[in-house]
C-alpha cells in the first residue's frame, strides 16, 4: 500500500467533510437498511412458512385410497424424504357427522405436524387422542383423563356393512384441529381422516372382543392415507405421473414456502434506491472532486495514482459503513422482529439471507466503486489550466443529469407511495374479510332444518355476533356437468339469513322471495382450479365466495349477458359480461332447472354460518355452541383456527408492507431532503444572481414554490404513471373490487403532491446573503 | 446638469473573521446624469462596498442614498427589488450570467421579474451594439469570457435603466477584450443617455471617464 497516497486520502477526507459525511452517513445508512429489510423479509416469510406448515401440515402429495404397492412407489420415487401413514378403520358419528377413526403413525406426525393441545398419544389399549370440537359436539369437555363412551361404525373385510361396535376409551390427548383444515385444504375427496387417533393395540383388542363367540371371524379393514412430503421442485412431475398412472391424489399447496414474488421486486427496489443514493451523493459533489484531482494531475500525479487515491477513499468510506451497518441491522431486526410479528405457537424464525445480502453488497460496493471510476475518468479528462472546474461542456450534461436525478428520486417517491397506500388499503380490506368469515357452520342433516328457537337461541350465545344460513346442495351434480367444487345453495326467507351479509358481498337483494334458485358459479381460471357455471334464462342470483373447497361463486343478475359485483379472493373481478375478464377463460355455461335442484336426492339440507365476535373467551363460546348443537341434534364444525391463520398471515403481510415499503420510502424522502439541501449552494448562487438583477423575495419564494410544485407533479403523473405500466392488472382489480379505490387513491394523490412540495420547497434557498459574497 | 444619484454620509460596517470592519467610513457623493464615472482605488479600499450601496445590493449602515429624489436605503425588500430592476442596472465582474438559460432569456431576465416583455427594436438595438445579436440561442457555458461579458451589459441596459453600475467589468477579461467590453459601454451609454459608474482598478479606464472618484480606506480622497 503506497502510504503517503493513503494519508492524502485521509487527509482529504477531512477537508472535505462536506461531501465526506453525507457520504459516510449515505453508505452507513444503506447499508444497514439493506440487510435489515432483506432480513425482515425473509425472516416474516419464513416465520409465515413454518405457521401455515403447523397449520396445514408439512406434506405435499397425499394418497388418500392408498395401497401399499403406492406406498412403494412413492417411496422410491425421486425427490422422496418422508411419509406417514394414517389407517381408517371407521367412523364415529357425531351427531350424525362422521369423523373418522384410527391410527397415525408417528412419520405422520410428524410430517403432518399433527400437535396436541394437552396430554400426550395413546399408547396402550382403549386410549384416544381426539380434536376438540368432536369431543364438544358429543357433550364432553374437551380435557384429558376423561372417559367417553365411542359408538364406532368398523370397516368390515367381507362385506360393505359397517360393524356397530361401542366401548369405553380414555381421553389422553387433545388433538388441535386439523382433520377439517385438512379436507377443506385438500378437498373432501381425501376420504376420512382420523379425528379420534388409538392405538393399534386397541384395534387388535376391538377385533378379539367383536370376534369373541363368533363363528365366523370377522376382519376389521382399514383405509390407508398416505401423506408424503417430496422436493418442492419434484411435486408438479410426481403429480403428472400420478395423473398419467389415474391416481387419486391431493396436493397441500400450503406446505410450500410463500416466496412472494415481491420479496425479489423488494429487494431489487431497495438496490435501485441505496445505489442511487450513494451515486447521487457522490455526483452532487463532482465538480469540487473534479477540481481537486486536476489540480493534482496539473502537478504532477499520474492516472495510476489517481486511481489508487480513489480506491483508497472509497475504502476509508465504505469498510466502516459496513460493520457498524451490519451489527446496527442485526440488532434492530431483533428488536424489530419481537415486536411486531405475530406467530402465535410458532416461535419467530430470524433468517438473515447471507448468500442474498453477500451478493447485494457486492452490487452495492460496484455501484459506489463505479460512481467514483466515473469521477475518474471525468477528472482524467479534465483540462489541466484556468480554473480547472469541470469543462463548461460537461457543465451543461453534469446539471442535466443532476435534474434527471431529482426528477428520478420524485417519481420513485411517488411509486412507492401509491404502492404502499394501495397495498396497505388492500391487506386491510383482506384482513376484514378474513374477519368475515364465518367461525362455525351449524348443520342439520337428514333434510330437517334448524329449528327456529335453536337459531334463536345461538344468537343470543355471548360471543356470537352474527348468524346466516341457507340451504345446501352437495357437490355430485356438479361434478356431472364437470364442475368439481361449486356448490348450489338454495335461499330461504325462513333460514333467517340477514341482508346484512349479502350485501357484505355486494349482493342486491332486492326482489329475492323464497323458493329462488341461486346457483353458485366457480370462474375458470388459468390455472384451471376454478370453473364457470351459468344458464341461458334470467335466473336470480347472487355473488359471494366460499373459501371452503374449491372457491364457488354465486351470480347475480341476468346471468347470459351480465354478472355484477362477482369476486374473487385475490385475482379476479367480473363485471359486464365474462369475456372481460383479463386473463382468466372460461367454460361452457350449464343450466340447472329449479326442479331439478329440488328434486336432487343428494340436498344435504339446511345450515348456518355463525360469527364469532373474538371479544369472548374462545373455549366458552366452543362448548356452548356445542351443547345447544347437541340438545337440538345438530352438528357444528369450527373454522376459528383457519380464520385465525388467515387474519395472521394478511397482518404479517401488512406489517411486512408497512415496514419494508415504509422503509424505502423513508429512504427516498432522505434523499429527496438531501438532494435538495445539497442543491443549496448553487440554488444560493442563483438567488443572488436574481435577486441582484431586482427579483424580490416575494417572486423567489413564488419560483420556489413552483418548481416545487413542479417536482410534485412529476412525483404524482411519473408515479402513477409507472404503476399503470408495472401494475395494469393489480390496479384495475382494485379499482374495480375496493369500494374505497378512488378514495384511497385520491388521498394518495395528495399526500404526494402535498410531500414532494413541502420538501423540495422547505430546502430552498431563501436566506439574504451579503453580496460580497455573490463573486465568490 | 441634473443630479440623478445622491450618497450623503454613508457608512458600511460589517463584522468578519477579522473583526469589525469598516468598508466605508464616511462618503458623500453625487452623480450627474449621462456622465461616465469611474471609481478608483487598490484591492481593498471600499470602491465595491461603496458600490453595492449606491446600487442598492447592500444597505449603508448609516447615511443616505436618494435617487432622482427617493431615498432608497430605507426601502423595504419588495420596494427596493422593484426599484433596483426599474431603475438600475448592474454589470459583475464574475459575469454571473444563469447557466441554465440561453442568452436571450438572461437579457430578458430584469423584464421578465417585472412581467414586461421586451421592446424588440430596443432588444435588436441592444444585441446589435453589442455583437451578440447571433448568439442569442446560446447558453452561458458556450460563450467566450468577453462575449459572456457583453450579454451581462446587455441585461444591464434590457430595462433602460437609469443608471448602470459596473464592479471590475473587465476584472476577468484579457486587455483587448477589457478594452473593447469598456468600449461598448461607453458607446451605449452614449447613446442610450445613461449614467455609468465603473469600479475599476485599471486607471486606462479611469483616464477615459468623465469623473474619476478615488477611494481609500474607505474615504474619498477626490
Amino acid at each position: 500500500m503506497d502510504s503517503d497516497l493513503f494519508e492524502y486520502a485521509v487527509a482529504g477526507l477531512k477537508m472535505k467533510k462536506k461531501i465526506t459525511i453525507p457520504v459516510f452517513l449515505v453508505l452507513c445508512v444503506s447499508f444497514s437498511f439493506l440487510i435489515f429489510i432483506n432480513s425482515l423479509m425473509g425472516s416474516i416469510t419464513k416465520t409465515n412458512d413454518e405457521f401455515l406448515k403447523n397449520l396445514y401440515g408439512e406434506w405435499n402429495i397425499g394418497l388418500p385410497d392408498g395401497r401399499t404397492s403406492d406406498k412403494k412407489w412413492a417411496e422410491g420415487y425421486e425427490g422422496y424424504i418422508e411419509g406417514g401413514t394414517s389407517k381408517n378403520y371407521g367412523f364415529v358419528s357425531v351427531n350424525k357427522k362422521l369423523i373418522g377413526f384410527g391410527t397415525v403413525d408417528e412419520e405422520l406426525i410428524d410430517v403432518g405436524r399433527l400437535g396436541l393441545t394437552a396430554g400426550r398419544w395413546p399408547e396402550k389399549e382403549f386410549e384416544i387422542a381426539m380434536e376438540a370440537d368432536e369431543l364438544l359436539a358429543l357433550g364432553y369437555l374437551d380435557e384429558t383423563g376423561q372417559t367417553v363412551s365411542l359408538a364406532t361404525f368398523l370397516y368390515n373385510n367381507a362385506s360393505s356393512e359397517e360393524i356397530y361396535y361401542k366401548h369405553k376409551y380414555t381421553v389422553v390427548g387433545i388433538i388441535k384441529e386439523y382433520t377439517d383444515i385438512w379436507a377443506s385444504d385438500a378437498g373432501e375427496n381425501t376420504g376420512l381422516l382420523n379425528a379420534v387417533i388409538t392405538t393399534d393395540e386397541t384395534i387388535k383388542q376391538i377385533q378379539n372382543l367383536i370376534n369373541d363367540g363368533e363363528n365366523e371371524r370377522i376382519i376389521l379393514k382399514n383405509k390407508a392415507g398416505f401423506f408424503m412430503k417430496f422436493e418442492k421442485e419434484k411435486t408438479q412431475t410426481i403429480r403428472d405421473d400420478l395423473e398419467k398412472l389415474g391416481r387419486k391424489y391431493v396436493y397441500n399447496k400450503n406446505s410450500e414456502i410463500l416466496i412472494e414474488n415481491n420479496n425479489i421486486l423488494y429487494s431489487i427496489i431497495i438496490i435501485i434506491v441505496t445505489v442511487a443514493a450513494v451515486s447521487i451523493v457522490y455526483m452532487l459533489g463532482l465538480s469540487d472532486m473534479v477540481r481537486s484531482y486536476s489540480v493534482m494531475r496539473s502537478i504532477g500525479a499520474t492516472r495510476k495514482q489517481l486511481a489508487k487515491l480513489m480506491m483508497y477513499e472509497t475504502v476509508i468510506l465504505c469498510v466502516p459503513a459496513v460493520i457498524p451497518g451490519t451489527i446496527f441491522a442485526v440488532l434492530a431486526l431483533t428488536l424489530t422482529l419481537k415486536m411486531i410479528v405475530f406467530s402465535g405457537s410458532v416461535k419467530i424464525i430470524l433468517s438473515i439471507p447471507w448468500l442474498a445480502i453477500f451478493g447485494e453488497v457486492l452490487l452495492w460496493s460496484g455501484a459506489v466503486a463505479a460512481t467514483k471510476y466515473c469521477i475518474y475518468i471525468v477528472a482524467c479528462k479534465n483540462d489541466l489550466t484556468g480554473k480547472m472546474q469541470l469543462a463548461q461542456r460537461k457543465a451543461g450534461v453534469y446539471r442535466s443529469l443532476k435534474n434527471a436525478a431529482v426528477y428520478f428520486i420524485c417519481i420513485c417517491f411517488g411509486i412507492i407511495t401509491i404502492y404502499l397506500g394501495i397495498g396497505t388499503e388492500k391487506l386491510i380490506v383482506d384482513r376484514n374479510k378474513e374477519n368475515s368469515w364465518a367461525t362455525y357452520r351449524i348443520v342439520a342433516l337428514d333434510y330437517s332444518v334448524v329449528p327456529t328457537d335453536a337459531l334463536e337461541k345461538i344468537k343470543k350465545i355471548p360471543g356470537i355476533k352474527d348468524t346466516y344460513g341457507c340451504y345446501r346442495y352437495i357437490i355430485e351434480y356438479a361434478e356431472d356437468y364437470g364442475y368439481p367444487g361449486a356448490e348450489m345453495l338454495y335461499v330461504t326467507e325462513d333460514a333467517g339469513y340477514t341482508e346484512r351479509e349479502f350485501e357484505k358481498q355486494g349482493i342486491d337483494i332486492e326482489g329475492f322471495v323464497n323458493g329462488d334458485l341461486i346457483i353458485v358459479c366457480v370462474p375458470v381460471s388459468e390455472k384451471e382450479d376454478h370453473v364457470i357455471a351459468t344458464g341461458k334464462e334470467k335466473l336470480k342470483v347472487f355473488a359471494g365466495v366460499n373459501k371452503m373447497g374449491a372457491t364457488p361463486l354465486l351470480l347475480n343478475g341476468d346471468i347470459e349477458t351480465t354478472v355484477e359485483v362477482c369476486y374473487v379472493p385475490e385475482t379476479m373481478y367480473i363485471r359486464d359480461g365474462l369475456a372481460d375478464v383479463p386473463g382468466w377463460t372460461f367454460a361452457s355455461y350449464a343450466f340447472l332447472e329449479k326442479h331439478d335442484l329440488l328434486a336432487r336426492k343428494d340436498k344435504v339440507g339446511y345450515f348456518i354460518y355463525a360469527y364469532y365476535d373474538g371479544q369472548a373467551d374462545a373455549v366458552t363460546v366452543d362448548r356452548t355452541v356445542a351443547a345447544l348443537c347437541k340438545e337440538n341434534n345438530l352438528f357444528f364444525t369450527s373454522y376459528r383456527a383457519q380464520n385465525e391463520a388467515g387474519t395472521r398471515i394478511v397482518l404479517q403481510r401488512l406489517l411486512k408492507l408497512l415496514f419494508v415499503g415504509g422503509g424505502i420510502e423513508a429512504v427516498t424522502l432522505f434523499l429527496m431532503c438531501s438532494l435538495s439541501a445539497l442543491e443549496r449552494q448553487s440554488m444560493t448562487k442563483k438567488y443572488m444572481i436574481l435577486r441582484s438583477l431586482g427579483m424580490s423575495q416575494r417572486q423567489w419564494r413564488y419560483h420556489n414554490l413552483f418548481e416545487a410544485f413542479i417536482c410534485g407533479i412529476v412525483s404524482l403523473i411519473g408515479g402513477w404513471g409507472l404503476y399503470a405500466i408495472l401494475y395494469k392488472k393489480d390496479l384495475t382489480v382494485f379499482l374495480i373490487a375496493y369500494e374505497n379505490a378512488v378514495n384511497i387513491c385520491a388521498c394518495i394523490s395528495v399526500v404526494i403532491l402535498l410531500l414532494s412540495v413541502v420538501i423540495r420547497y422547505c430546502f430552498e434557498a431563501n436566506k439574504n446573503k451579503p453580496t460580497f459574497l455573490m463573486n465568490e | 446638469m441634473e443630479i440623478i444619484l445622491e450618497a450623503k454620509n454613508i457608512k458600511k460596517v460589517y463584522y468578519s473573521s477579522a473583526g469589525k470592519v469598516e468598508g466605508v467610513k464616511d462618503i458623500s457623493l453625487s452623480i450627474e446624469k449621462g456622465k461616465f464615472y469611474a471609481i478608483i482605488g487598490r484591492s481593498g479600499s471600499g470602491k465595491s462596498t461603496l458600490l453595492h450601496i449606491l446600487s442598492g445590493l447592500d444597505r449603508p449602515t448609516s447615511g443616505r442614498v436618494l435617487m432622482s429624489g427617493t431615498d432608497f436605503s430605507e426601502f423595504g425588500d419588495e420596494k427596493m427589488s422593484l426599484f433596483r430592476r426599474r431603475h438600475i442596472g448592474f454589470v459583475f465582474q464574475q459575469f454571473n450570467l444563469l447557466d441554465e438559460y440561453n442568452v436571450y432569456k438572461n437579457i430578458c431576465m430584469p423584464l421578465k421579474l417585472d412581467g414586461k416583455r421586451p421592446d424588440k427594436d430596443y432588444f435588436d438595438n441592444i444585441t446589435g451594439m453589442l455583437g451578440i445579436g447571433d448568439k442569442l440561442k446560446k447558453y452561458p457555458s458556450e460563450l467566450s469570457g468577453g462575449e459572456q461579458q457583453r450579454v451581462a451589459i446587455a441585461r444591464a441596459l434590457m430595462a433602460r435603466p437609469e443608471i448602470v453600475f459596473a464592479d471590475e467589468p473587465t476584472g476577468n477579461l484579457d486587455k483587448k477584450t477589457g478594452n473593447e467590453t469598456m468600449e461598448l459601454l461607453r458607446e451605449c451609454s452614449k447613446k442610450m443617455g445613461q449614467t455609468v459608474v465603473v469600479v475599476t482598478h485599471d486607471l486606462e479606464i479611469a483616464r477615459h471617464s468623465d469623473i474619476v472618484f478615488h477611494i481609500e480606506d474607505g474615504l474619498l480622497v477626490q
